[in-house]
Parts: structure tokens; sequence; C-alpha cells
């Protein structure tokens, strides 16, 4: 679990940067909760992509977990009981291409604990993070 | 405490990773959380939940399935050294891979090629897989690579390895380090099979006054090459005052700056050994 502190500064972070149009459509609790309930993604011990984590947001995020992490790890820590909206996500995801688009960058990078990586970006620039970030991606078995 | 997100362009993004160097190669998955398809909180929290339950045995699997898919038991164990590291594959079983493939180039060259090697791994290599020119010139790019290993290939008989050995040790070894025993036996089993080719590597980082003229008594008198040894403040005088008298150097473009770099040196030592400058010096 990521520090009550850190998501009380990411959620700081994205509050302004939230779409008037989405805004008035999420409290600051419905962030607080989707970041509480999005910070169990540390917990796991194997690197994937999420194409869709933001619903109607086209980025896409990267997890990138940190190598000394183990499997124990994923058992002892504990999962939350938050409630995380469908529009918390799509607020979430729609601040961070807004900061994109203002900074005129692709990529954003967060290591909530230091260790593990997320990465949010496009989907057009996807081939460049996953080169950068020596990951393949092989198929599921279905 | 505040930890920010960084925003950069893919192509910044790209360039600071390769500057790091070798990365871990990693394998994963991609998953779809539907979550757009979801209208109830709860199954939101539910959905991802499953997800950071099952997407390690998920990559497991996908990667047993590609496994499986290759007939090929060389290419299988060298995919699998490729991923060793960011599956935590234990040392151990590392070895067990490597013995079932020691014959095969390819699985060596990617056990060889892990960012980090496990050291009983560096030393299977060694012994099972020493003919393997390309894997030991791998093996010789690892900073974690153990000096006995180094100081063993320093007789390897391929002068590409050798000549990687004295790269090796030249870029990591400082010349105010104080070895350990093994790093020492390291450097001078290179310096006994020392070739002029080794001269960028290996004098810089000299500080022994015999293996020093050792080396210069095998260098060709160029300018470049003799420059090394008067940039060493451990070169003896003797080899200095050889230098200073050589006609081969002072005939070469660049040789009278190098010898007179000498002669300022042996100077400058003779004035703070307060002896007679017409006292031959030497060790």
């Amino acid at each position: 679990m990521i520090e009550r502190a850190i998501i009380d500064n990411a959620t700081e972070w994205l509050m302004p940067r939230i779409p008037s149009a989405l805004a008035s459509t999420v409290a600051k609790a419905d962030i607080v909760e989707a970041l509480i309930t999005l910070s169990e993604l540390p917990n796991v011990a194997a690197t994937f992509l999420i194409p869709d984590l933001f619903p109607k947001i086209d980025l896409e995020v990267l997890y990138v977990h940190d190598i000394d992490s183990s499997i124990k790890d994923v058992i002892q820590k504990q999962k939350t009981d938050e409630r995380c909206s469908v529009p918390a996500l799509t607020a979430i995801g729609a601040a961070i291409r807004n900061e994109m688009v203002v900074t005129g960058t692709e990529v954003m990078t967060f290591k909530p604990d230091g260790l593990a990586e997320l990465i949010v970006f496009p989907p057009r620039v996807r081939a460049a993070v996953l080169h950068a970030t020596g990951t393949t991606l092989l198929p599921t078995v279905s | 405490m505040s930890i920010k997100p960084t925003f950069q362009t893919a192509q910044q993004f790209l360039a600071d990773r390769i500057q790091l160097g070798a990365m871990i190669k990693r394998v994963g998955v991609a998953i779809n959380t539907k979550f757009g398809e979801l209208g109830n909180n709860q199954r939101v929290s539910e959905r991802l939940h499953a997800i950071i339950d099952s997407v390690f045995d998920t990559v497991q699997s996908a990667i047993d399935d590609k496994l499986s898919a290759i007939s090929d038991e060389s290419e299988q164990i060298a995919v699998q050294f490729i991923y060793a590291q960011s599956r935590k594959i234990a040392e151990n079983d590392q070895l067990a891979m490597l013995m079932r493939g020691k014959s095969s180039s390819m699985v060596s060259h990617a056990a060889a090629n892990q960012r980090h090697v496990p050291v009983a791994v560096q030393f299977a290599l060694l012994e099972t897989c020493g003919e393997h020119v390309s894997t030991m010139r791998t093996l010789l790019t690892k900073t974690n690579l153990h000096p006995n290993v180094v100081g063993t290939l320093a007789t390897h008989p391929s002068s590409e390895v050798r000549l990687d050995v004295a790269k090796h040790i030249g870029m990591r070894m400082k010349i105010a380090e104080n070895l350990t025993n093994e790093k020492q036996n390291a450097y001078n089993a290179i310096v006994d099979a020392y070739e002029a080719d080794y001269a960028d590597y290996l004098i810089p980082v000299c500080k022994r006054a015999d293996q020093i003229q050792q080396m210069f008594d095998e260098t060709p008198m160029v300018p470049s090459k003799v420059r090394l040894f008067v940039d060493n403040p451990y070169t003896p005088d003797r080899v200095l005052l050889d230098i200073i008298s050589s006609t081969v150097t002072k005939l070469m473009p660049g040789g009278s700056d190098v010898i007179e770099d000498a002669r300022k040196v042996i100077e400058n030592r003779i004035v703070h050994r307060k002896i007679p400058n017409d006292v031959v010096l030497g060790f």
C-alpha cells in the first residue's frame, strides 16, 4: 500500500487539472477513494499493461514491478475496501491527459513507493515505452 | 512526503532510459479492465482486486505457453535466461539450465547477457563454456564480474577476449585503489600476458615500477603510447630517461612534446628529491 500522505498529495495535484466538465461530477473524496484502490497496484510482482484503466480516456498504463518484491509480499499486503468509481477513474485520466497537453509531453512516470513504477502514455507511443523499459508483452492464454 | 509524477516526451523518456545502460528484460501481459462497462462502484474495486490477484499467474502462464511453443530446447533455455532476472529464477535453477544447454552458444550467451549474472553462473560459464568467445566477451562487459573470472580469462586463447580483459580492468580500476588480492592477481595475470594493444587500459592504472618497466619493454615508442608512461606518476626514472633519449619517438609527430614533458617530470623529481641532477637515477 502507498502511504496516505502520497495519496493526499496526488489528490491535490490532480484536482486542479481535472477538466471543468468532469470536475462537477466528481468529488475530491471520489478521487481519494480511487487512488486508494489504485494504490494496491504496487502489491503486484509482475509487469503488465492496462490499456483501459481510465474509461473514455485514450491513455494506457504500464506497471513495471519492482524486481526485488516477492510473491510473499503480495500475500501479506491487505486489500482495501474502498469504493472506486468509474467517473473518478475517468477524471484522473483526464487530468493526466490535460497535463500532457499543457506541457507538450506524452509520458508520465510515477514511482509511488520509490520502487515499482507506473507509466502512463497514449497508445501511439506504446512501442517506445515498451522498448525503453525492456518489456515484451506476451499473448495471454485464453 | 511529496512524490511528484514526471512528464516527458516519448523521445526524452527513451533517451533517458537508454542512457541508464543495459536494462532488465521483462515480460508482461496486457489486461483489459473493461471498467467502462461497469456501472456499480463496488464492482470496479472488485474487478481491480481480481486483476491484482491474478496477474502474476497470468504472466507465468503466458511465459509457459510461449516456452512450450519453442521446440528447440536450447532456444527455450536461452529465452528463460533472457527473462531470468525479472522472473527471479534462482541461482541453482540457472546453473541447472546452463548445464542442460552448455553446448549451445545461444544458451551461454543468454546466460552471460543478463544484467546481473550470479557469481556461481559466471564460474560455471567459464568452466563449461569457456571456448564460446562471444559469451566470454559478453561476460567481460559485466560490472559484477568476479576478479578470479577476469584473471582466468587473461590467458584465454582468443586475443579479443584478452583485450577485453584489459579493457574491463582498465575501465574499472583506479590508480589510487588498494586492490584486493583477487583483483591484484587478475591485474598481474593480464600484465603477464601483456600486448601493446593493452597499453591504453593498463598503464594509466599501474602503480608497480617493475610492471610499468615490463610493459614499457614491450610497447612501441610511438608518442601516443609513450605519453601513457609520461603521465603515470609511478613510472620509474629509468623509463622516463629511455623516453627522453629515444630517437624513434623524437622523429615522430608529437614525439618532441612527449619527450619534453618526460624531461619536465624528471627535472621536477630531481628538485623534490634534492639530488644533484648529474646523478643517474634508477630503481
